[in-house]
């Protein structure tokens, strides 16, 4: 059915075909607005951007310590990272596994709240605000939080779970735990993507609803032939913000599990580096290791890694994106 | 609305620079010449701390206050004091403003780690000459602060304070004697440690990596059982050593005794996480703590009932033996516009005074004797004795003064974890490290021909 | 099923002030939204913790902070935490300098990002998406890496220990919100644009007077993160400004951390107080990207 919507009206987004001579004549000048609209955009890239990226690029290619002038290696760091050094692969497991999971979860999650806090219920401002909210929390509070309500003695979690006969969970201590607790935690900040949602929701047509309630749709039945179809580029939105967002994760990771106060400089893996993720392991090696040409190949794999996810999915989600 | 911090004209000059900068991408970035002084005469320096809580910044400010009106005035040096804050050991605003000719004057850290990786890798200056010329003898010093500041063929900075940590136990637990030897604490720590029904801990005689999760008590224990990771005379990282393997040993033996790491790691993560109130829940029979508790449990009125004594070591080792984790330290930039007038102000805030001003209300310690044998010092902290007398044993073990430190300092909570979680024996986390270590050595060495030792 | 089609077909006949009318849905039957509610208050539980946390810790001794068990309820509030917390950094002077990096960021990000996600989605040109992924790629590298050229690159033109760095960049767009705003555009009717075109409105008129007010909520969306983003950013001040005269809120709150001690209730006093302001921005925001669009003036 989706797919049926999507193919009777939906324009492909890499590109659109023109209608009819009418709409070509009024194309040919759409280049020069186009760049026009576009041009702080292009302003802003050139004068704050470009140079740090490209330095950046550069940097990939030395060894460059901030300081001093960078010395030329060639690939050596990139078949360094691949060869080599085992908290790199550490890294980049741990943050593959954190998104495949939490991405998938989140998305799901927040679409299925974003629904429930559009109904007329009783006190939406108060809920809505109350989703929303922990996303603003600083995250040095989140984790002293956390750690409080997930310790084993008295963490109000593990209570729960013995009341009802299960056993307690060492979630932030055990290296078998850390992994699910912090994809679990991460459903706690989908604040932003709940509210995207129901911004979104705001502009679908209810006489789509009605035509399909004609046809004797259920709520699940509407949910998956009007909503979604007609939510589709900003579910595709926060497919690819979520991407983004996961394999770059830093701030819980960093303050939960150390980093944050007291002294001895390791970096925050958690036990056994269970849970070291990529940008925490950069972050390591540029600035507490000074090893900063190491860290923008590091940083060039990640950019490519998530550049051709997010391709893929914006590709892939073609079929499936309906666009008006 | 029109932002009031958007400046046209100044936008338009920052558009043009910009402009003019970007077809000679990868060059780096012409210095802009150095700021000027703020007041007519005096050179106005730009100094740096992270002293950001109300006892710490309000010192700070007022050591500084003092030095405006004593001896800059005198020399027509005006500080401007910036407090930064930090948090942990992240000190990546220090080292990216370090890095331009924005950079400040002065710089004071928490901690020890920064300093040599900056030092090595050129963002703080010698202070050799300034030194010499402000008349710094060693003789001053206790050997370990000389050794803190002096390393690789030069003299850094200055201390201010220092801190390391001494073996308290708790009285309502252990009553009698605290134990001398690693033996005798290995026999107590048996006996108060207890496991419910479960199996869960519900009391630990004592956990040897808590707190620090690694690094800290890795070194600290570890001189205990007479190893070093650094031989800081010779310049040389030495990791594979029998005495180390010993130590790691003992470690796996503590992680069986609280029935295995992820036992022990659940019981920690239940009981407080900031230093000094291990006591409070009454759990714990031993621990490492530092010189800066005391004070602390005073203020916070806890009616505690503990001892402070020197650290138990293993045959052979001498007492007293101890491993510092750092201090205040005021650095002088490579990039700094002032330096001249940076060491003057530097010089002041090692000075007796300011290191009496800050030492006395946050019960720090000395780094020079003068001022740990001043009177109004040991009769305001009585409770800091253990500590003096372990600075007079003479058995410090200083931190490593290898630019791979921060390197090694990732590593090795990885390879307590791995040995106590039984994934690795002793003696292969050794040889594995050991080798991790040398490669980044040679990579380091093969671009830092200057650098003196590993 | 064909009615779904028929419907869409028919939709831009509608007049678009009864469409408004009828955004709201209801899909459930009163039995459904009864269970919806229960679910909600239960999830809301949930969330509303850690606020119920902070707001507890911040009237507790230092003693009760870690006690354990875990002390839900202080046997006495310490209601002087909060005057003691706002002492301990000079809290209006830096509420004004959030304000003043805040607020014209939010103006600067909405306004800059609509403009380049019009051009992203409603204009069409060669080489059009190959742009859009380049400033989607902005998104992707990791800041670490780019941040010391960055900064060298504003020292240069002056800007460190001001407030540009943190305010000019976001008169240029901001990704995010463009990749937002350009997916919310692609869903406003592409007929309405078509027949404005062939009517002779410009672009701008046809970006100012269609496509913006249909995006509201979209619009709304986008002020309110760039807002609260602005508000709650530490790093970029902690790096840019020195001058303890120009330091934000966030700044003011690491005066609660020294070096081997927390102080908890204050920080969490101090919390409160700094994310309050947000929590009623959102409260009273929210019916404008959520409820009531109207759509005046766009057949003008």
């Amino acid at each position: 059915m989706a797919t049926r919507i999507a193919d009777s009206g939906g324009i492909p987004l890499v590109d659109q075909p023109f209608r009819s001579n009418r709409w070509r004549r009024l194309r040919r000048g759409d280049l020069i607005p186009g760049l026009l609209f576009i041009s702080p955009w292009i302003v802003g890239f050139a004068w704050f951007q470009l140079y740090p990226i490209i330095a950046s690029i550069r940097y990939s290619f030395t060894d460059y310590n901030m300081m001093q002038p960078p010395i030329w290696l060639g690939f050596a760091n990139y078949t360094r990272l691949f060869t080599e050094d085992d908290l790199f692969r550490k890294a980049l497991a741990n943050t593959a596994i954190y998104a495949l999971f939490s991405v998938p979860l989140d998305l799901f999650v927040a679409f299925c709240f974003a629904l429930l806090l559009n109904l007329r219920i009783p006190g939406r401002p108060i809920f809505r605000t109350a989703f929303y909210f922990p996303a603003v929390i600083p995250s040095v509070a989140t984790a002293i939080l956390w750690s409080m309500l997930l310790n084993t003695k008295g963490g109000l979690v593990n209570v729960a779970l013995k009341a009802v006969g299960l056993p307690v969970i060492p979630w932030l201590t055990s290296p078998t735990w850390t992994m699910p607790s912090l994809i679990l935690l991460s459903v706690w900040g989908i604040g932003p993507i709940v509210v995207i949602f129901l911004a979104g929701l705001q502009d679908v047509p209810r006489e789509l609803y009605e035509a399909a309630k004609l046809d004797g749709a259920g709520p699940f039945r509407l949910v998956r032939d009007v909503t979604i179809p007609m939510l589709s580029p900003v579910i595709l939105f926060n497919l690819v913000i979520g991407i983004i967002a996961a394999l770059q994760v830093f701030a819980q990771p960093f303050v939960i599990f150390g980093g944050g106060q007291g002294g001895g400089g390791g970096a925050a893996g958690g036990p056994l580096n269970s849970v070291l993720m990529y940008s925490v392991q950069l972050y390591t090696v540029a600035f507490q290791q000074f090893q900063m040409g190491y860290a923008a190949a590091m940083a060039w794999i990640l950019f490519a890694i998530i550049f051709s996810l997010s391709l893929l999915s914006i590709r892939f989600s073609n079929r499936f994106v309906h666009y008006e | 609305m029109k932002p009031a911090q958007f400046d046209r004209r100044k936008f338009l000059r920052g558009a043009a620079v910009a402009g003019a900068t970007i077809p000679a991408l990868g060059a780096t970035l012409a210095p802009t010449p150095s700021r000027r002084a703020a007041a007519a005469d005096a050179v106005s320096l730009e100094f740096w701390t992270p002293a950001d809580d109300p006892v710490g910044s309000k010192i700070i400010t007022k050591l500084a206050d003092d030095f405006n009106n004593t001896i800059g005035k005198e020399k027509g040096i005006q500080v401007n004091t910036r407090i930064k804050p930090v948090t942990g050991n992240n000190y990546v605003q220090y080292t990216t403003a370090m890095t331009s000719s924005g950079s400040p004057d002065v710089v004071m850290t928490y901690v020890y780690d920064p300093v040599v990786a900056w030092a090595a890798n050129g963002f703080i200056q010698p202070m050799d000459q300034y030194a010499k010329a402000a008349g710094i003898k060693e003789e001053d010093f206790f050997p370990i602060t000389w050794d803190m500041i002096n390393f690789a063929g030069h003299t850094w900075g200055l201390l201010q304070e220092f801190d390391f940590n001494q073996f308290w136990w708790n009285k309502s637990i252990h009553s009698g004697e605290p134990p001398k030897t690693i033996d005798e604490l290995d026999q107590m720590a048996k006996e108060y440690t207890k496991f419910d029904s479960d199996g869960n801990l519900t009391q630990a005689g004592f956990i040897p990596w808590l707190h620090w999760n690694g690094s800290v008590t890795g070194w600290e224990w570890a001189s205990m059982w007479g190893g070093r990771w650094y031989d800081a005379d010779n310049r040389k990282w030495t990791i594979n050593t029998p005495e180390n393997q010993k130590f790691l040993e003992w470690f796996v033996k503590y992680a069986d005794m609280l029935g295995g790491r992820d036992k022990s790691d659940a019981f920690e993560a239940a009981i407080p996480k900031t230093y000094g109130d291990i006591f409070q829940t009454g759990v714990i029979a031993f621990a490492q703590e530092g010189e800066y508790i005391p004070p602390m449990l005073k203020a916070e009125e806890l009616t505690l009932s503990y001892g402070i004594t020197q650290t138990p070591t293993a045959q052979g080792v001498p007492a007293g033996t101890a491993y510092t984790t750092g201090g205040n330290l005021f650095l002088l930039p490579t990039k700094a516009p002032h330096p001249q007038e940076a060491a003057i102000f530097i010089q002041y805030m090692g000075s007796g005074k300011a290191v009496l001003d800050w030492c006395i209300p946050n019960s720090n310690i000395p780094p020079t004797k003068a001022a740990a044998n001043d009177p109004s010092f040991t009769q305001q902290l009585p409770e800091l004795k253990p500590w003096l007398d372990t600075l007079e044993a003479n058995h410090m073990v200083p931190p490593s003064q290898s630019p791979q430190l921060p390197i090694f300092d990732q590593e090795f909570p990885n390879l307590i974890d791995e040995v106590t979680y039984k994934k690795a024996t002793p003696a292969d986390a050794l040889t594995s490290l050991d080798a991790k270590i040398a490669d980044a050595v040679k990579r380091f060495q093969a671009n830092h021909p200057d650098w003196q030792g590993e | 099923m064909s009615n779904v089609v028929e419907a869409k077909a028919l939709r831009v006949q509608i007049p678009l002030d009864r469409v408004a009318a009828q955004r709201r849905s209801q899909m459930l039957t009163r039995g459904g939204l009864v269970l919806a509610f229960l679910i909600v208050v239960f999830f809301t539980v949930l969330f509303v913790a850690p606020i119920y946390w902070m707001v507890v810790t911040s009237l507790k001794t230092t003693a009760e902070v870690f006690a354990i068990p875990t002390v839900w309820w202080p046997a006495r509030l310490m209601w002087s935490n909060y005057p003691d917390a706002l002492n301990v950094f000079p809290f209006i002077t830096y509420a004004a300098n959030t304000l003043r990096i805040a607020a014209p960021v939010t103006i600067g990000t909405t306004i800059s990002s609509a403009l380049v996600a019009y051009g992203f989605s409603r204009l069409r040109w060669r080489g059009r998406d190959l742009v859009f992924y380049l400033v989607l790629a902005t998104l992707m590298i990791p800041t670490w890496v780019t941040l010391v050229p960055l900064y060298i690159l504003f020292n240069h033109i002056g800007w460190v220990n001001t407030y540009r760095p943190l305010v000019v960049p976001s008169f240029f767009g901001d990704p995010f919100s463009i990749f937002l705003l350009r997916q919310f555009f692609l869903r406003q009717p592409q007929d309405l644009v078509d027949a404005a075109r062939v009517d002779g409105a410009t672009h701008l008129r046809i970006f100012t007077q269609i496509i913006l007010p249909l995006s509201r909520p979209a619009l709304a969306v986008v002020a309110l993160f760039a807002f609260i983003n602005s508000w709650t950013d530490f790093f970029n001040p902690l790096i840019y400004l020195s001058n303890p005269d120009k330091y934000t809120l966030q700044l003011g709150l690491f005066n609660f951390f020294s070096q081997h001690f927390v102080n908890w209730p204050g920080f969490m006093a101090a919390s409160v107080v700094v994310l309050a302001p947000i929590a009623v921005l959102f409260f009273l925001t929210q019916r404008t990207f959520i409820e009531g669009i109207t759509f005046t003036g766009i057949r003008g």
